[in-house]
């Protein structure tokens, strides 16, 4: 459990092995996929083999940024005090137009005006001197 | 499939402490509260436990890691005593290991005692973890009550519900729970409550509102199981025994390769039919007499119906408003007020609901009693619909 001065402020990715140039992406502007050399899978999250074939032929390539809504919805009490005075706010599950879907948090727009299928466009927000978070704003 | 646990323990004894705000107690009056309810059930000494196993989910909650709280607070005799943890079906997973210790034949008798202080973290909802590194990428400030709501939208989704329809049946649920709670003196919300209620409560996380969403609450249980033959030996008539124990975890499918359209459970799906396998039931919506589902939030109530196959896929909302699961309907659910009501200690949740199970197979479920129960279920969903850990439990009259 983590302790309440530190639920106060809002937690931050760890980069390691596995995701540290997809959080360089992210600082580039650029969101990253896997994509798989060997039977052209494309992966949201980053690992170390292809979830399809099991290769290990990884290559990051730049995402176009562009996607839909899958799933949504709206937190109107936020889970802890950090997140209080962002409600309401839009977790979105967006789909890319490359395939994967990963999750995500709506910027720039009317949270309870989301829709399923709403086309969104990446915004890279930078966070800290190492993180930059990827966000989707209505396209 | 192994030769399964049917019929290889009984139970000897339980307990549980009054749920709710327990200002009035610490996690170690809570667990003396239980425990002496399940003892003087079983009709032994302390000593007489071999071996026990301590589940809590939120270890630093007052009594910090290890099974070394459970052993000092009971005095148990320098026994082997286990922690466990394993999310929400918590309580669960400490029954599986003393019911395991006494099918393996290295424990006589056997503890599982579940217990939670959630009520004094300083703020409501459940006190926020470490996620681990790798959960960054796919977890970014969700919500519990936000990660269900998702749950609801895809269940409409793929059944082509209308939000209207979806929202009544879940009221019907909330509604439904408050009344069972009502009846029962250990319960934490005991107050009726109507479907205007519902429909005009303060939104959490559309569509989930306020009575859409269960308590958190501070409580303990705990079961003493034995072998049948030591029970009889112990005078122990109309045994209970342990039918079906089965887990199932999520192994990251849902998330990884975006098929999981994220309307169902994954996990309660395996579990439920490796259950009603181990136990023998093959009409699972006939057979079974009573079942208590891990309804931390009234859709998770819902769509648990389909993946347990006591509802058809697309038919939960018509035999909730149908009132398949009411108190006086076909297959009771949640007859001691569930999660909504009763409460939600996260460790001692598992075991709280098998407590019930085996107050209405005994006879003594009082104001509550349903008549001749044959079946009694219990279901534990503990982590988020993407990934999670499942548990299904079914008990019944030994030998039947």
């Amino acid at each position: 459990m983590i302790k309440p001065e530190e639920a106060l402020i809002k937690p931050l990715p760890i980069p390691d092995g596995d995701t540290a140039t997809f959080w360089k992406g992210l600082s580039q502007g650029e969101l990253l996929l896997q994509h798989c050399l060997e039977c052209r899978h494309v992966q949201y999250y980053q690992q170390g083999m292809c979830r399809h074939c099991g290769s290990v032929r990884l290559e990051h390539r730049a995402a176009s940024g562009r996607g839909k809504v899958y799933s949504y919805s709206v937190v109107y009490r936020a889970p802890g005090p950090a997140f209080k005075n962002d409600t309401p706010y839009a977790v979105l599950l967006v789909e890319l137009e490359e395939g994967p879907r990963m999750i995500s948090s709506l910027v720039g727009g009317d949270p309870e005006r989301v829709t399923f299928d709403m086309p969104v466009q990446l915004v890279c927000e930078k966070v800290s001197d190492v993180i930059t978070l990827p966000r989707f704003k209505p396209a | 499939m192994a030769s399964g646990i049917k019929d290889k323990v009984v139970i000897l004894g339980m307990g549980c402490s009054k749920f709710g705000e327990r200002w009035d107690a610490d996690a170690q009056d809570l667990m003396v509260e239980a425990f002496e309810e399940a003892l003087r059930d079983a009709g032994i000494d302390r000593k007489q436990i071999d071996a026990a196993w301590l589940g809590t989910a939120v270890e630093e909650q007052h009594l910090g890691k290890s099974a070394v709280p459970l052993a000092m607070t009971l005095r148990l005799p320098y026994i082997p005593v286990t922690r466990v943890e394993n999310y929400c079906a918590t309580g669960t997973e400490a029954l599986r290991g003393a019911v395991y210790a006494v099918a393996s034949g290295a424990a006589d008798i056997a503890l599982a005692l579940g217990v939670e202080k959630l009520k004094d973290t300083g703020y409501g909802g459940l006190p926020q973890r470490s996620r681990g590194a790798l959960n960054d990428l796919f977890w970014p400030n969700l919500s519990a009550p936000g990660s269900f709501a998702q749950l609801a939208a895809a269940y409409r989704a793929k059944h082509g519900v209308n939000k209207d329809d979806l929202k009544r049946a879940m009221a019907h649920i909330s509604v439904k729970s408050h009344a069972n709670a009502a009846k029962n003196a250990k319960a934490h919300l005991r107050n009726q409550i109507t479907e205007e209620d519902v429909l005009g409560a303060p939104m959490i996380a559309e569509p989930l509102g306020l009575y859409d969403c269960c308590g958190v609450s501070d409580g303990s249980a705990c079961a003493i199981v034995t072998t049948p033959d030591i029970a009889r030996g112990l005078g122990k008539k109309d045994l209970i025994a342990v039918k079906a124990l089965q887990l199932a975890v999520s192994n990251g499918e849902e998330v990884q390769f975006d098929r999981w359209d994220g309307s169902y459970f994954a996990t309660t799906r395996v579990a439920a039919a490796r259950a009603y396998k181990e136990a023998g039931i093959t009409r699972p919506r006939e057979q079974v007499s009573l079942v208590d589902v891990h309804d931390c939030f009234s859709v998770t109530e819902l769509v648990t119906m389909e993946d347990l196959q006591l509802s058809a896929e697309g038919t939960a909302i018509k035999d909730v408003l149908d009132g398949f699961f009411d108190a006086d309907g076909k297959l009771p659910c949640q007859i001691d007020g569930g999660l909504k009501c009763f409460g939600h200690p996260i460790g001692a949740s598992g075991l709280r609901m098998v407590y019930e199970m085996y107050l209405q197979l005994s006879g003594r479920a009082g104001e509550r009693q349903r008549p001749a129960p044959v079946w009694g279920m219990t279901h534990n969903l503990g982590g988020f619909p993407s990934q999670n850990v499942s548990s299904v439990t079914i008990v019944g009259r030994y030998g039947a």
